[in-house]
């Protein structure tokens, strides 16, 4: 045998890898120890540009008749881009599934037809597909998300497709827990203004980098985990969020920055200069009725700084906050201050809630002791410890 | 402070010395070297010639770890064209010899360089004639049966 027939079925499926699928396909031809050797392509892309009708139909026949009998276990990525319309939408939903059906990571599909035609309804094993990573939809497609809907493993979704009902877009982010990049695509007549999505950013790479976050002004949750880059890159575009979990480092926020919406805030208590963030917050969210201070998930205490006392009480403090919890309370001298600050301004707080650090720094019957013998502003506020 | 030097030895009993930390890149020589130090290596599927190219892509893909200043770790950019010269040096038996190398000693760089030179020579084919031509692969399917697969499997894109 030829030294490069000679390979192992492995070795050779790398090198078609690096081909397009086209030219894999059409090794197929050179000898029967290639024959199905394009089979185990664990990535298919097919298009097809400016096709006639005849050629539309052979690549349609092809698909139906090859797809259901590939034999990679996995397909990390299935890449369709049809234009054409005489690519009947059924068929197109039945390769989408039987791609899925191979622990799909990667969809990708751009349709473009005339406007009569019918969209793609995709197949519902894409609503609950567990394996993907990258979905993109464009062009004519139905998006419409059923009942039991749930992306756990998508991080970036790019959706641009004629139809995308609105309950569907509201719907998009509460069911796809990791997203991290999402990139929606509006049409005429969609209504942006509508729009209200859970915006979330983790950002802890070590460049510099420009990002351009648009306002987003019905935004209602947003999720801030910006390690040492400036906050008010991204900040000045949520202010209409009324939840807000946030950690970043000593940036200070921009003066003027209002959050008048904002109803719960949850802030990470790791970096040096929390407190005064959190001072700085609370000055912006007149309106604020909870407060939450705890640990973002895997970050960890550093060191606390030093608390400078704000000149004037922050108006939601003494106005409107009614519910306080520190998670992970150490009862360190800079940690009690603000615990006693809050309690002693807040007159309407009606729950206070404390749990221990598993690491106090203060026995917790000194803590206990110290908490009850504070001023608190609130008769009515509930003190609970735990 | 003298580099550990290691011995390889090709098929035609050619000892070759090299550093241990360029030889280390081949994932099995890092193995056999824990294994059986001090110890010369018998590469006994691999030609002097192949072993010789082997060792120049090792030599310039080997990350200077020692921090001596040495000039001569090359930016990727460079190491990339340095890589396209290399393999179109190389006719096609010996590129497919040194594929072979390459997946054999589990050296991943050397073969996913490999591996691209030959798909970029088979995407460059006008048709399946020009790639059996270019690689000798026999043709052992009937007229028939040619025809058959070019019914199904030829698309337009």
């Amino acid at each position: 045998m030829d030294r490069i027939s000679g390979l192992s079925d492995e070795l050779l499926v790398k090198i078609l890898l690096l081909v397009p699928t086209k030219v894999a396909v059409s090794t197929s031809i050179l000898s029967k120890r290639w024959k199905y050797l394009w089979m185990w392509l664990p990535k298919l892309e097919f298009r097809n540009r400016h096709c006639s009708e005849p050629e539309s139909e052979r690549l349609q026949s092809f698909l139906d008749r090859n797809l259901p009998l590939h034999r990679a276990p996995v397909i990390e990525s299935f890449r369709l881009e049809l234009h054409s319309s005489h690519f009947k939408p059924e068929n197109i939903s039945m390769w989408v599934s039987t791609a899925l059906s191979h622990c799909l990571r990667e969809l990708d599909i751009t349709r473009v037809s005339h406007s009569s035609a019918k969209p793609i309804v995709l197949p519902s094993n894409l609503y609950t597909c567990k394996s993907l990573v990258v979905l993109k939809l464009k062009g004519d497609i139905l998006f419409d998300v059923p009942g039991m809907f749930s992306l756990p493993s998508l991080k970036t979704l790019v959706i641009s497709v004629r139809y995308l009902s609105e309950e569907t877009r509201q719907r998009l982010l509460s069911n796809c827990p990791i997203l991290e990049d999402l990139v929606l695509g509006l049409r005429d007549g969609d209504t942006t203004g509508k729009l209200t999505l859970y915006f979330k950013l983790v950002d802890h790479s070590s460049n510099d980098h420009y990002c351009l976050i648009e306002n987003m002004p019905c935004l209602i949750e947003a999720y801030l985990d910006c390690g040492s880059h400036d906050i008010n890159i991204v900040i000045g575009s949520i202010t209409s969020v009324k939840r807000l979990t946030i950690c970043c480092s000593e940036t200070m926020l921009d003066e003027g920055c209002v959050f008048n919406q904002l109803e719960h805030l949850e802030v990470c208590i790791c970096k040096e200069h929390f407190s005064n963030q959190l001072f700085q917050l609370l000055k912006a969210s007149s309106n604020l009725q909870g407060l939450c201070l705890y640990y973002m998930d895997g970050h960890h205490y550093e060191f606390i700084g030093h608390w400078n006392q704000p000149t004037t009480i922050p108006e939601c403090i003494s106005l409107s906050l009614q519910s306080f919890s520190w998670w992970n309370y150490t009862g360190i001298p800079e940690e009690r201050e603000i615990l006693v600050y809050i309690l002693k301004h807040a007159r309407h707080l009606k729950t206070a809630t404390i749990k221990s650090s598993q690491s106090p720094r203060v026995p917790e019957s000194e803590m206990l002791k110290e908490l009850e013998l504070s001023s608190r502003a609130s008769a009515a506020c509930q003190l609970m410890f735990e | 402070m003298s580099k550990k030097m290691i011995v390889l030895k090709s098929s035609e009993g050619v000892s070759f010395v090299v550093e241990e930390a360029v030889a280390r890149q081949s994932k099995i020589i890092s193995f056999l070297v824990e294994e059986f130090p001090d110890r010369e290596l018998p590469l006994t599927n691999m030609t002097s010639e192949i072993l010789r190219k082997t060792i120049e892509y090792c030599k310039k893909h080997v990350v200077e770890d020692d921090g001596g200043g040495d000039s001569s770790s090359s930016s990727s950019g460079d190491l990339k064209e340095w890589d396209v010269k290399f393999v179109a040096e190389i006719d096609q038996p010996r590129l497919m010899d040194l594929l072979m190398a390459a997946n054999y000693l589990d050296i991943p760089s050397l073969l996913d360089v490999t591996c691209q030179k030959v798909a970029d020579t088979i995407a460059a084919c006008n048709d399946e004639k020009e790639i059996r031509a270019t690689f000798n692969i026999e043709n052992d399917f009937t007229e028939e049966e040619v025809e058959a697969i070019r019914m199904e499997n030829q698309y337009p894109i």
